[in-house]
């Protein structure tokens, strides 16, 4: 009876410790990543509308060489702009279409992190849970005494 | 020969999963620094590419490339100013410098990078020899080695010193005078390198003595912490059974870079008595000078490393702000 | 039994007051840490700043900006930032010491107090 019950513990905490945990870390390190794209395309529309704001046609810039190296680099026209569609290719855009694509790109990475916001709240409640199952399994005995 | 000392199994002093747990993670720390050296490795190829491109790029007067804009956007557009390299020094630094200059900076940087990789290479070698030291241990304590002590007594060097070293078989040390003749070369090899490491471990414990931790370290360890109840969480059980019988690394390791080595010297010499013969104290003491300086300077240089981490820092500011770099460049 | 316990009581506070110590010291590892990375990169801006010449444009980076910097000013500025790191360095030196002090301090005390404790219940086992 009672080593039954230490199984029991033993395999609940196993499994979240094994499971759940990995489980949680995998969904929040995911969640992050699509915040990290969520970031970079905020950051594109807010680019792209200054640009339109201030109607900047050319600019100069420096650009990264690696090494942390820059040089100066011009774009003599900036109305066209290629923006990373995935799977490694780039769209040559105008701004108003790069915003359009900018704006639907945002709304499925917000989807997205709702998604998995949910689902590291749903495995939270389970460890909750699988917890909670322990420690009444480990309390019993305590009450009935 | 009438036994003149004590005998103890080297399993009652270190159990042999305690010596198996110290190798583990001493194996641990072994990755860990593998990592750093990869990471390094790439830093130095990166390095590398960019010292060609630097090279390359004054040969034309402009280069048409996809400026990147952000992280997800390019511009078609060209660079320009080819000879003209704006190059961080470090803490937000930068400086104009033609494309010469900026090589001169980056080799400068590259050989930082390969003594930096030189030092963590020694740091590994080190801990590989400690590692294969726990397992030897290990598998001595599982394989029942008894330990002899005895006191030497014998010429008058002896007395002040008792410094001597030596574990052996229970069965050829028992009668060591009759059997000697037999083995002694085996033994002598097995001797001396168990010697050895023991010494580089005392030297090791000095230098980081010297450097900053203090002697107090010996305090904790001759008043056997083992002995107490009381739980420290900084440095876990395990270590601490072996810690207080010998081993200085295990704290060493268990603790970040930065830290003390616990010292050795007053217990690891107790420990281990003298097994005879004088002619083995003299080049007990012969070897440890010459092959333990290397490594022990670039150990305590290490434990305070300074530079380790800055590549990485800088990695982690360039992909921090990138778009504000370029925002901010914007004519 | 009595005295026992007030010695195990007191030794429970002991053991916690160690325990903090022992906090503080990571703790100081730490920040010691990032200081010393710290000194290391400006100790290298201040190599590379004197390897330039003299009329060489160096640029600062503040906030997102870059700002022109004079060459004098700037090494004035890494020198300072050097300076106030060392003495930050050595200002954490001395409170390890310190802590170190006490931390020892504790455990002989602790384990005097194991000793007695154990006399105490070997007086009583005999007894």
């Amino acid at each position: 009876m009672d080593s039954a019950k230490q199984d029991k513990v033993r395999k609940f905490e196993e499994f979240v410790d094994r499971r759940l945990k990995p489980d949680l870390v995998h969904a929040i390190a995911q969640r992050d990543k699509v915040f990290e794209q969520q970031k970079i395309f905020s950051d594109l529309r807010r680019n792209i509308e200054n640009l339109e704001k201030n109607s900047v046609t050319s600019l100069r810039t420096l650009v990264n060489l690696g090494s942390e190296v820059y040089m100066q680099a011009d774009v003599p026209d900036t109305r066209h702009i290629f923006v990373d569609v995935g799977l490694g290719f780039h769209v040559e855009f105008t701004w108003s279409e790069a915003l359009d694509f900018v704006a639907a790109r945002e709304e499925k990475l917000s989807r997205q992190i709702e998604e998995y916001t949910r689902l590291i709240a749903s495995i939270k409640a389970q460890i909750k849970m699988v917890c909670e199952g322990i420690r009444e399994l480990l309390q019993l005995p305590v009450t009935e005494l | 020969m009438e036994t003149m000392g004590t005998v103890t199994p080297i399993s009652s002093v270190f159990p042999a999963e305690e010596a198996q747990k110290a190798s583990r993670r001493v194996q641990d720390t072994i990755a860990e620094r593998e990592q750093q050296l990869d990471q390094l490795k790439g830093f130095i190829n990166d390095n590398v590419s960019v010292i060609n491109l630097v090279q390359k790029l004054p040969d034309e007067t402009h280069h048409n490339i996809m400026v990147p804009f952000g992280k997800a956007a390019f511009f078609p557009g060209r660079l320009i100013h080819t000879n003209e390299f704006m190059v961080l020094l470090g803490e937000g630094y930068y400086a104009e410098r033609t494309a010469k200059q900026t090589i001169d900076i980056l080799k400068r940087r590259g050989k930082a990078l390969e003594t930096k990789v030189e030092s963590l290479k020694a740091i590994m070698q080190d801990l590989e020899a400690e590692a294969s030291f726990f397992d030897a241990t290990a598998q001595e304590s599982a394989e029942g080695l008894v330990e002899i002590r005895e006191d030497y007594v014998g010429e008058a060097s002896s007395g002040a010193e008792t410094a001597g070293y030596g574990k052996s078989d229970s069965t050829s040390s028992l009668e060591v005078d009759a059997r000697k003749a037999a083995v002694e070369d085996e033994e002598y090899t097995r001797i001396f390198s168990r010697i050895d490491e023991l010494e580089k471990e005392e030297e090791e414990a000095e230098k980081a003595n010297e450097s900053d931790e203090d002697e107090r370290k010996q305090n904790e360890l001759d008043s056997t912490i083992r002995e107490m109840s009381v739980h420290q969480e900084v440095r876990s059980s395990p270590v601490q059974a072996i810690d207080a019988a010998k081993a200085p690394e295990a704290p060493a390791v268990s603790k970040d870079g930065s830290s003390r080595r616990d010292c050795p010297p007053p217990k690891s010499s107790t420990m281990n008595k003298v097994l005879e013969l004088p002619e083995e104290k003299k080049k007990v003491q012969a070897p440890p000078t010459t092959s333990n300086m290397a490594f022990t300077g670039s150990i305590i240089e290490h434990a305070h490393n300074i530079g380790m981490n800055m590549p990485e820092q800088q990695t982690g500011a360039r992909s921090s702000k990138p778009v504000s770099r370029f925002k901010m460049q914007r004519k | 039994m009595a005295a026992v316990k007030e010695l195990q009581r007191d030794l429970e506070n002991k053991a916690n007051d160690l325990n903090k110590l022992q906090k503080d010291i990571a703790k100081n590892h730490q920040v010691r840490k990032k200081y010393t990375i710290q000194l290391g990169e400006n100790e290298l801006v201040l190599k590379e700043l004197d390897l330039l010449n003299e009329e060489a444009n160096v640029y600062k980076l503040i906030g997102p900006v870059l700002v022109k910097q004079d060459l004098a000013e700037a090494n004035a500025n890494v020198r300072k930032r050097i300076d106030y790191i060392s003495a930050e360095l050595k200002r954490l030196d001395a409170t390890l010491q310190d802590l170190e002090e006490k931390q020892n301090s504790k455990k002989e005390a602790i384990f005097k107090l194991q000793q007695r404790i154990q006399a105490l219940q070997a007086g009583k086992g005999k007894a």
